[in-house]
């Protein structure tokens, strides 16, 4: 037998490349755990994916009468404020949700985990399929109020050049939700405090995000202004706005800062958790 | 023959007692120490795995599950590793299936590994059937193709076929672990390491599931095999592996192994006093305080002639009322078969108990060939929940001489473990 040894002990070196090659060994895996939670989220409901729609619709129409009709934010004038809430909460709602849920990673499947070896990263990185599945309805959903709005409301088409990089946005959303996610999931195994604190953590970010109202009618001069460029968040939402409203805050600059910043976190994020799926087990 | 696993000092330190604060102030020393770049501190202290509180000398918060196993096994070996509940089994299966990686020490092995800590890991509820054997399947490291090549012969094997489109947790709970088992069956591993799975379904599906371990194993496989079952493991295994107290006490062919096993568990006999290492199951609502063996002249003792009566008196201590009370007690022969069985339940009726301590005397006709036995002893009530049980709490040890022995018969011979109450007539 000329096979190589396969060694497992303490302190093995941190190596990016393994790590995804044994990810892609074991992508039926993922493609199965994906076809799960399609499948299990919706057995025995009446309106079946539906929901997936109803939610987002109900949102919006919330946001609009709370933020639009009561607190009179000013929306683009390119689309209805119905249609701009449901643009940014369809990208939030991706973001938040695999956010979520790859935070439980280790709680929710230690006994999975506990008892059979796989690339314990197959979790989160199927997560983030069904998140993307659940877009993809959401974003349809979309576009029929977006050319509603265009056929029978009266607005103008801005769609810009820019859309084309929405599948970008989309994997630096993904790649910011992977991070953050696994970096939470990872400390959740011995320490709970974590989940409180995302629980609510999540929903604070919103409002640190511009979902309920545009970016330009934040002053520039205040301090919540600086704020919200930090927040990685920021830039990359804008950006998804501005491809269907072309107003707003589109600056390439801004999005190469926050890419690096993902980067930075998703990289730590695997390391982190790759040294921490070792020996979670004791702790969870 | 190659070697396929090597364990090379694999140790394992657990921390007793729960997470809070405290694990985070050792969390904070322990990161000052690596900073400052000396070693773990925590790893030099941890006192030897064993559950009696009072032998732990050392008061320490960590434990050493396993302390430096080493051991190789050959391409093809069926191994079966044996011990005492707590002795550290189901750390070593965890750390050899790559659930946990040791403290100390490193394990290597070559090929793919899978392993089978339980049956039917990551079932979905919601799912059928048919969805869930390719989940397992994936999960328990097969590709979807694989799977596919084999989902016929899977759901030949499990006997479900007709509910295969049917949501898994509609299944009785016999079905759920014939169609789980018969997943993990057709897994095609180098190396399997298995955990107790044998101890599902009817006997039918056992004796197919022995059956088909026996197959796995004749094909050059290597398995790891860890069960309480000393009669399928010595139908398995070649070779067995002691664990005591987190260590490799005995490491030989099979038979040695159990006999050095079953020798190993210190029986209680002579002040009837029962160690906490006996009991494997408790409720906490009865106990067994006391257990004796009595010889004909009913003095305690566990010599007993041949062919002399046995009695049993055990004191048991009741803390509720119960009236559906089944007491039951096995004879177990010195290779781990469970030989007799014995219960009140066999008249027909249960037995109703007030709170308080009572006194219990079991009288067994004794048709044993001598040598050594041992006694488990439970009480259950009728939905089946067992309240007590005690693991070998007794030995027997049968002498082969009778009472009365005029004639100066030696019955010398290893002839069954029992004899036939037989009439033979000679015309």
């Amino acid at each position: 037998m000329t096979e190589q040894w396969h060694s497992v002990q303490k302190g093995t070196a941190f190596n990016l490349k393994k790590i995804i090659k044994d990810l892609i060994e074991y992508k039926d895996l993922i493609g199965l755990f994906f076809k799960r939670d399609i499948k299990s989220s919706y057995q025995q409901t009446v309106l079946g994916p539906l929901w997936l729609i109803i939610q987002p619709v109900f949102t919006s129409i919330v946001f609009t009468v709370v933020f639009g009709n009561i607190a009179k934010i000013q929306t683009p004038n390119a689309i209805s404020p119905f249609a701009f809430y449901l643009l940014g909460l369809s990208f939030w709602n991706y973001f938040a949700d695999c956010f979520n849920k790859i935070s439980g990673t280790f709680v929710t499947n230690a006994s999975v985990f506990g008892k059979v070896y796989f690339p314990r990263l197959a979790v989160p990185v199927s997560i983030l399929l069904s998140g993307i599945f659940k877009f993809s309805i959401q974003f349809v959903l979309f576009f029929a109020v977006y050319f509603y709005g265009i056929f029978f409301q009266g607005f103008n088409f801005h769609i810009n050049l820019t859309a084309l990089l929405i599948p970008i946005y989309l994997l630096l959303l993904s790649m910011f939700a992977l991070g953050l996610g696994l970096i939470v999931s990872s400390f959740t195994t011995k320490y709970r405090d974590l989940t409180m604190l995302v629980a609510f953590g999540v929903q604070l970010l919103m409002y640190a995000t511009p979902i309920a109202y545009p970016f330009f009618t934040i002053a520039n001069t205040s301090i919540f202004y600086k704020i919200l460029l930090c927040n990685p968040l920021t830039g990359i939402i804008e950006a998804c706005k501005y491809a269907f409203t072309s107003t707003g805050l589109f600056s390439l600059k801004l999005l190469l800062i926050d890419a690096s910043v993902i980067i930075i976190v998703l990289i730590l994020g695997i390391y982190i958790f790759s040294k921490v799926e070792k020996r979670f087990m004791d702790t969870v | 023959m190659s070697v396929v696993i090597k364990a090379e000092n694999i140790s394992k330190q657990y921390k007793l007692g729960a997470v809070g604060m405290s694990s985070l102030s050792d969390d904070v020393q322990r990161l000052i120490a690596k900073l400052k770049g000396k070693e773990d501190p925590f790893l030099k202290v941890g006192g030897e795995n064993t559950r009696d509180k009072a032998s732990t000398a050392n008061d320490s918060k960590f434990v050493w599950a396993l302390q430096d196993i080493n051991f190789e096994i050959n391409q093809g070996e069926v191994v079966g590793i044996i011990g005492k509940n707590g002795a550290g089994k189901s750390t070593l299966l965890k750390v050899l299936s790559r659930v946990t990686e040791p403290t100390k020490g490193q394990l290597k092995y070559k090929g793919r590994l899978a392993s089978l800590l339980e049956v039917g890991t990551g079932f979905h509820p919601d799912l059928s059937g048919r969805d869930n054997v390719y989940l397992n399947g994936a999960i328990l490291g097969m590709k979807k193709q694989e799977i596919t090549k084999k989902f016929d012969e899977i759901v030949a094997f499990s006997g479900v076929a007709k509910y295969i489109d049917t949501p898994v947790k509609r299944y009785s709970s016999g079905m759920y672990v014939r169609l789980a088992f018969a997943v993990a069956a057709h897994l095609d591993p180098d190396i399997l390491v298995i955990d107790e799975v044998l101890a599902v379904g009817d006997i039918e599906f056992q004796e197919k599931c022995l059956g088909k371990m026996k197959d796995v194993a004749g094909q050059g496989r290597t398995v790891l095999f860890v069960s309480h079952n000393m009669a399928s493991m010595k139908a398995l295994c070649k070779r067995g592996i002691v664990m005591q107290y987190g260590k490799i006490n005995y490491d030989g062919n099979i038979a040695d192994s159990i006999a050095n096993y079953l020798a190993g568990l210190n029986t209680g006999t002579n002040n009837g006093t029962i160690q906490s290492s006996h009991r494997t199951i408790n409720t906490g609502k009865v106990f067994f305080k006391q257990v004796l063996v009595k010889n004909e002249e009913f003095e305690n003792g566990n010599s007993i002639y041949f062919n002399n009566p046995i009695r049993i008196a055990c004191e048991l201590e009741f803390l509720n009322d119960f009236d559906n009370v089944i007491f039951d007690a096995r004879i177990i022969s010195a290779d781990g078969i469970e030989l007799l069985h014995s219960m009140t339940l066999y008249d027909g009726n249960y037995c109703s108990i007030k709170k308080g301590i009572i006194n219990l005397t079991i009288d067994i006709e004794n048709k044993l060939q001598p040598g050594k036995f041992f006694v488990n002893l439970g009480v259950h009530l009728s939905d089946g929940l067992t309240l007590d049980y005690l693991e070998h709490i007794l030995e027997l040890n049968i002498l082969n001489v009778s009472k009365d022995n005029q004639k100066g018969l030696v019955y010398d011979f290893k002839l069954g473990y029992y004899r036939l109450n037989a009439k033979w007539q000679i015309n």
